[in-house]
């Protein structure tokens, strides 16, 4: 039996997760996390898109300082012109794949770039949403507080944790 | 609670979480050596970054320094990663915490005092969560995901411990 989503890894889950953790306390309602989810997929797929396209041109000691230049620009640009928080760069440095500047993983790294791509905005959305419907028009205390997000970052992770078909890893000793 | 706890959990849970390092959990001697020079390296990241801005806009009024000053921020922490050869989730916190002081206008002892404030909780809910984590959820390491749900509840449990305790650094 297959997972819902039997392409998307577990580390790229994990990477989901971790990312929704500072933009989720950037953001205070459904819609304000609408939008941070779609400027933080769109900064990642540009950053993607520019570093398979032009990657060679750097030379190898020289990519990742490029990487995070164009980050910082990011942020930059969050911040001023479009009005949004800038940590969310935070959230763009942690779903870009670690196998970005290898060689010969350039249909890995875009297949796993186009997966988070899709998937931050809709995890983000929904636990933005729950975030703002607990905490905000239920007035449940605990989710006025960080705690809150981690909750229900907890039961994401517990869901998609217990999905059905999903293999369960051997712990490494 | 104020807003700063929220940028403090943050950080402290990437410090705690090592996502780089695939869930690697330190020995107990480390953890207190690592948690103390985390907090040094921290403040002093937020503060000489911050200092230099302010400096930068007391010698420049008309310009307008605080709109670039994510971009500022993040080049200088930046290069303050390579000098000091860190890791990238020592980054990610050290951007979550200075990154939080965009579009505020605060003098170099506000500025001084709130990294202070922001470093030493962030340290501690990391250090906090390391040994909570040591002890209670991974006795070896773990593979990618597995006990990522129980590290969430964790630090939400501890979060809340925190506030229980009259708002610790102010959760």
């Amino acid at each position: 039996m297959k997972t819902v989503f039997p392409r998307f890894s577990d580390d790229s889950a994990t990477r989901v997760f971790l990312a929704c953790l500072p933009a989720l306390f950037a953001a205070s309602t459904p819609a304000e996390a609408l939008v941070c989810g779609l400027w933080t997929a769109g900064a990642l797929g540009a950053a993607a898109l520019f570093f398979i396209l032009t990657g060679f041109l750097f030379p190898v000691k020289f990519r990742e300082t490029a990487l995070y230049l164009w980050l910082a620009v990011t942020a930059q640009i969050f911040f001023r012109p479009a009005g949004l928080h800038p940590v969310l760069i935070v959230s763009v440095f942690l779903l870009i794949p670690r196998r970005l500047f290898m060689e010969g993983a350039k249909a890995g790294v875009i297949r796993q770039t186009l997966m988070r791509i899709v998937f931050f905005p809709l995890v983000f959305v929904l636990l933005g949403a729950f975030h703002e419907m607990l905490g905000e028009r239920l007035r449940v205390w605990s989710f006025q507080l960080p705690a809150g997000g981690y909750l229900l970052l907890a039961a994401a992770a517990l869901l998609w944790q217990n999905q059905p078909g999903r293999k369960i890893k051997r712990s490494a000793q | 609670m104020n807003a700063e706890a929220f940028w403090m959990a943050a950080g402290g849970f990437l410090l705690a979480f090592q996502p780089g390092a695939e869930l690697k959990t330190p020995r107990w001697t480390g953890i207190l050596r690592r948690c103390l020079f985390e907090t040094v390296e921290l403040f002093l990241h937020t503060v000489f970054l911050t200092a230099l801005y302010g400096q930068a806009a007391r010698l420049y009024p008309d310009v307008k320094i605080g709109e670039c000053f994510p971009l500022y921020y993040a080049l200088g922490a930046y290069a303050l990663k390579i000098l000091r050869q860190k890791e990238g989730v020592f980054l990610a916190a050290s951007l979550i915490l200075g990154l939080s002081f965009s579009g505020m206008d605060l003098s170099l002892k506000e500025s001084a005092f709130r990294a202070a404030r922001l470093a030493s909780g962030t340290a501690i809910y990391a250090l906090l969560l390391l040994c909570a984590q040591r002890r209670l959820v991974f006795s070896r390491q773990p593979a990618s995901f597995e006990g990522l749900p129980q590290v969430f509840l964790l630090a939400a449990f501890l979060a809340l411990a925190l506030h229980s305790l009259e708002g610790l650094f102010g959760f």
